[in-house]
């Protein structure tokens, strides 16, 4: 099976070829390497490419198949190196063939096949070390864990190994652990020499390991270029390390480096093109991205970002200038929408958003300094590729700096997420990622995200989730100099969403604690690149473990008793829904009461007030009903199903204006409701407030695909409350041609024409 | 919106308005040329809801098929012209033998004053396919193509309508198809042989105003199998699934069928007055319509103002019936 799914795959290696040295330079740690090839190499590591070709070009007629191969590797003759490897392998058990053959497929970003050829030379030699190396920098980016036993089994047996040393500091520099980082990295320069290969890819490291430490990486960087003149990885390996600490510009800047050092450096190009397209660069992403497919053609990532620009340009693109109370200006918003959802979202991002801005300019005492690109895109996928270049991300949002990026409410079922709580959180994101210059921990970012959405943001509820009882039950929170770690690297599922609520919660603690004003000391010492010991003292007056006691206090406060009862909770849950099931009503009624007394604020499916609602209609209590339902919401319940049968059930009893703040919440979580629209349009024209009343006829015209005659009375009636008698009439004659007996429409037609008689 | 391909089969027009309609399908709004049938057109009706297979299915097949039966009372000029089998009536000989019935009556009205212009079947339920074709499943043995074949055979009307709204049911649409039938299939083939939606949205549209995209109160067949198929396809989407059933209309003359009435122009039915006013509205409908088709060869400023004369004609009648139907009187 997997030698069949090699040869499709050497297949399509058939098809296209690279540049010659367009990959990022390959070193080979193999002190059995063939001499003409290694001869060969060290023209390629010192940037001679001239006479690296010249030398490669001449080992093509070796009689050695391994050795034509990885020579046309090296000159960028996939199908000739395919067709090589396939055919020594055949004749050979020799673990450099499938080695070099893994090395082919990693360079041409057909990782699983890489891995699963380094796997077959070990399994002809365990003990061959290129194969094993080769494995763990195939398993590095997605599994750092096996990547680490990987390298681990490369150093027990030779504890000096250069490539896994150079390989190890990677991985600790990807936890920012620089000072064990730089320990690897002065071991492995000093092997190298026995190896005859310079140092640049240990300069390098250097150069990020400084990055990291925000120290100069020029000296370091200096020291590769000696080396190697065109040796552009001496920028594009800190840059990476940027983009992992979210300062988007910096690493631009590194990566406009590499390709200067380096013309042909395709992985920089494309790394760069990723890169401006989250600074909404998009004319020079599109340069990078096509230079970098030019190069190297295997890159799918290159491939997905190409295609998203082209998606791009169809996008609606607006703006907002927003200003404050006294109507100074605050900054620009720039809207980016796919022309399917733009209509009926427009108008809500744009209030959210220009809500957004004047209350976290506020809050956080910082103005933005340049416009803030809001994109949401009804197409999951299109998200995730703008995001990493990737489909399939399991995201919601995602900032750069002033680029934030989100799923539209389209493009998950309704009820799935609240947008407007993700946007919410977004934007916080935009200010205090730009007010610290991006200098903000990864968990305070984070929690003050989470901190501002329960706070000031659309949807103010505080479930926390059962994960997170769980936690804090379990003591398995982490603590405060750690919890980036959580993030980053999670070492269970769900640690990424526990560490989520958890720097929420943190900031939430602070701010109730130490005031709001606690928050913006940690963010003005964090943007002077303070400790964050410093830091807190200065906010809270004490370091992190005297506010890690503090803050678990509080939780145990808080969440204690419901955490240590949880399995109680959750079994009273299965019993209530088991009632349910029976019918129950009154033990229904019982156990629904009992979860809520327990934990009010779990609002999610299966909730008490789920429990209630089934047994109050049930039992034919309608007012029982809607009073629990109500109740639901105002705890932030916000199930759209739900919240569209509340709005009816208030609409029934009279309850019009409660009605219409339902309607207003059922707008941030699934804004595509036709009636609601429509009766919130109602609602302004009543009110006389066109401006209202138009953006919900507006969004209603935007989903009435099938007859949009509702929608443009609407607007007619809107054009009426400003005296608009033109666009009056336009419209209802819209809507007239639509359903010529309309007859709200009819009767203001024959009132337009009376009034144009009368004039 | 998807057109249905056998829409465009009434495109009998001269060759630019053929072009124009194809162009306004296109665009997603059926034009009708013709009118809809007047209210009193008398319309014989059999709709049959088949076996659930569980209490669930079994209610709302026959909440659903009885809010169509209801429908369609408003458009038969007497209310044994709709037969409603339900239940353990709905069986394959009573079935049969209501068709055969059914057949029989047509043709003893055909030369009368009372004479039956349109013929309906529904059909709604569980269908499968097996090597011999499509089967309605109903208590006892079901229902087979070959059996619905010979049975309206002998059903001698210009118009009709079959509607099977079932799983598997697109296995229909060719067998049945034939000119003056309009066949209405909730799936496209008989492969889709899960459960359909596509039912309870055809049934809500016979009294829904949404549905009446020109809100004239009568509700053709066009009208209903577009809203309840932009309404099934909308559950997918919204729900991200992927669909299981895509409805298919065929037939020549769906825009022109009226299945029901709506609002108060179904409690004025019998009202001689309103009907003549209907006479007198539908003149006005068809220079409505004249002038939408004219749109592409005029002026926006000559095109909007033609409409406005003839809406506001419309207008000004529309109350006179309005007022007729809720005083009982003449209103001036």
């Amino acid at each position: 099976m997997m030698h069949r799914l090699l040869q499709a795959t050497a297949f399509l290696l058939l098809s296209v070829a690279s540049a010659p040295f367009a990959s990022a330079l390959q070193f080979h740690f193999d002190l059995n390497r063939n001499a003409a090839l290694v001869a060969c190499d060290v023209h390629h590591y010192v940037g001679e490419s001239a006479e690296a070709t010249a030398c490669f070009q001449a080992l093509t007629d070796s009689d050695d198949k391994l050795i034509r191969a990885e020579a046309a590797a090296a000159l960028g003759d996939t199908r000739s190196a395919n067709r090589l490897f396939r055919e020594a392998s055949e004749i050979s058990d020799d673990p450099a063939i499938k080695t070099g053959w893994g090395n082919l497929f990693l360079s041409t970003h057909q990782v699983p096949d890489a891995i699963a050829l380094y796997r077959e030379a070990l399994l002809y030699d365990p003990a061959y070390h290129p194969a094993r190396l080769g494995l763990a920098r195939a398993l590095t980016d997605t599994y750092e864990g096996e990547a680490r036993r990987t390298l681990s089994e490369i150093l027990n047996a030779e504890p000096d190994h250069p490539g896994a040393l150079i390989q190890m500091a990677k991985l600790e520099l990807e936890r920012q652990n620089t000072f064990a980082a730089r320990q690897i990295l002065e071991t492995a320069e000093q092997k190298l020499d026995e190896y005859q290969m310079p140092a640049l890819e240990v300069y390098a490291l250097q150069a990020a390991a400084n990055l990291l430490d925000d120290k100069p990486i020029q000296p370091w960087v200096n020291k590769a270029l000696a080396l190697n003149p065109s040796y552009g990885e001496a920028y594009s390996i800190p840059a990476h390390y940027y983009i992992i600490t979210y300062r988007y510009r910096e690493a631009v800047a590194l990566y406009q480096s590499a390709v200067e050092v380096d013309p042909n450096l395709a992985i920089a190009h494309r790394d760069l093109g990723v890169n401006l397209l989250r600074v909404n660069d998009v004319f020079g992403a599109r340069y990078h991205l096509r230079k970098a497919f030019t190069l190297d053609p295997y890159d799918i990532q290159s491939v997905n970002a190409l295609r998203l620009l082209d998606g791009l340009d169809k996008m609606r693109v607006t703006f907002a200038d927003v200003n404050d109370a006294d109507g100074r200006p605050l900054g620009r918003i720039l809207l980016r929408l796919d022309e399917e959802d733009a209509d009926a979202l427009e108008p809500y991002v744009l209030e959210l958003a220009e809500r957004a801005m004047r209350t976290f300019t506020e809050r956080y005492d910082f103005r933005l300094q340049k416009p803030m690109v809001v994109e949401l895109y009804h197409d999951h996928d299109d998200f995730g590729v703008r995001t990493v270049s990737t489909p399939g991300i399991g995201l919601l949002g995602v900032t750069f700096g002033y680029l934030t990026a989100m799923d539209s409410p389209k493009a998950r079922p309704p009820g799935e997420f609240h947008w407007g709580s993700t946007l919410w959180h977004e934007i916080a994101h935009v200010f205090t990622l730009e007010a610290t210059n991006h200098l903000l921990p990864r968990w305070m970012s984070e929690g003050l995200s989470v901190y501002e959405e329960w706070n000031t943001g659309p949807l103010q509820e505080r479930m926390v989730s059962f994960p997170v009882l769980e936690a804090i039950r379990d003591n398995t929170l982490l603590p405060i100099k750690s919890l980036d770690l959580g993030f980053v690297r999670p070492t269970y599922s769900g640690q990424v969403q526990v560490s989520y609520a958890q720097a929420g919660l943190l900031c939430d603690f602070i701010a109730a604690r130490f005031g709001h004003e606690a928050l913006q000391s940690l963010v003005k010492s964090f943007a002077k690149n303070q400790p964050l010991e410093d830091a807190l003292l200065d906010a809270v007056g004490m370091n992190s473990e005297g506010l890690d006691r503090a803050f678990n206090e509080h939780l145990e406060v808080r969440y204690g008793e419901l955490a240590r009862s949880l399995d109680d909770y959750l079994l009273i849950m299965r019993e209530a829904q088991r009632a349910v099931d029976n019918k129950d009503w009154n033990a229904a009624v019982r156990l629904g009461e009992d979860l809520i007394d327990r934990y009010p604020e779990y609002v999610a499916a299966g909730s008490g007030y789920d429990v209630l609602d089934v047994a109050y209609l049930a039992l034919n209590d309608n007012q029982a009903a809607l009073d629990n339902r109500w109740q639901w919401f105002q705890y932030g319940g916000h199930n759209p199903e739900a919240l569209a049968k509340l709005i009816r059930v208030l609409r029934l009893n009279d309850r019009a204006d409660d009605a219409i703040d339902v309607m207003k919440a059922l707008n941030w979580v699934m804004p595509y409701g036709a009636q609601e629209h429509a009766w919130l349009g109602e609602h302004y024209l009543e009110q006389s407030d066109a401006q209202g009343a138009f953006r919900e006829f507006n969004a209603l015209l935007a989903i009435s695909d099938t007859n949009p005659a509702q929608a443009h009375l609407g607007r007619a009636r809107a054009a009426m409350i400003t005296d608009n008698t033109v666009m009056a009439r336009e419209e209802v004659l819209y809507a007239l041609e639509f359903s010529p007996f309309y007859r709200p429409a009819q009767n203001l037609l024959l009132d337009l024409h009376t009034g144009i008689n009368n004039d | 919106m998807v057109a249905p391909a056998a829409l465009e089969k009434t495109m009998k027009p001269t060759f630019s308005i053929r072009i124009l309609r194809i162009f306004l399908l296109a665009l997603g709004f059926i034009i009708p040329v013709c009118l809809p049938h007047s209210v009193a057109a008398n319309t014989r009706a059999v709709v049959i809801a088949g076996l659930g297979g569980n209490v669930e299915y079994n209610s709302a097949f026959d909440e659903y098929s009885e809010s169509i039966a209801t429908a369609l009372r408003s458009v038969s000029s007497a209310p044994e012209h709709v037969t409603y089998l339900v239940g353990p009536d709905a069986n394959r000989s009573e079935f049969l033998n209501t068709l055969d019935s059914v057949s029989e009556e047509i043709k003893s009205l055909s030369d009368g004053s009372d004479a039956i212009d349109a013929f309906v079947l529904v059909m709604i339920g569980h269908g499968n396919m097996n090597r011999d074709g499509w089967q309605f499943n109903v208590a006892g043995p079901d229902v087979s193509v070959g059996d619905l074949i010979a049975a309206l055979a002998p059903i001698e009307v210009a118009n009709q309508v079959v509607v099977a709204s079932t799983s598997a049911s697109g296995g229909l649409l060719k067998p049945l198809t034939q000119p003056g039938r309009t066949v209405i299939t909730a799936t496209k083939s008989g492969g889709e042989i899960n459960a359909v939606r596509f039912t309870e949205y055809f049934a809500e549209s016979m009294n829904s105003a949404a549905a009446d995209v020109d809100r004239n109160e009568l509700l053709t067949v066009s009208e209903a199998f577009r809203f309840a198929n932009d309404a099934t396809q909308k559950y997918y989407e919204e729900q991200k699934l992927l669909a299981s059933e895509h409805a298919r209309l065929a037939g020549e003359d769906s825009v022109n069928y009226t299945l029901a009435t709506l609002g108060a122009l179904r409690e004025a039915k019998d009202n001689p007055a309103v009907a003549a006013l209907l006479e007198e509205r539908s003149v006005l409908e068809k220079s409505f319509y004249e002038v939408k088709v004219s749109k592409p060869e005029l002026s926006d400023e000559v095109y909007y103002q033609q409409l406005e004369s003839v809406l506001l004609k419309i207008a000004r009648l529309q109350k006179i019936i309005d007022a007729t139907i809720t005083n009982g009187e003449w209103a001036q």
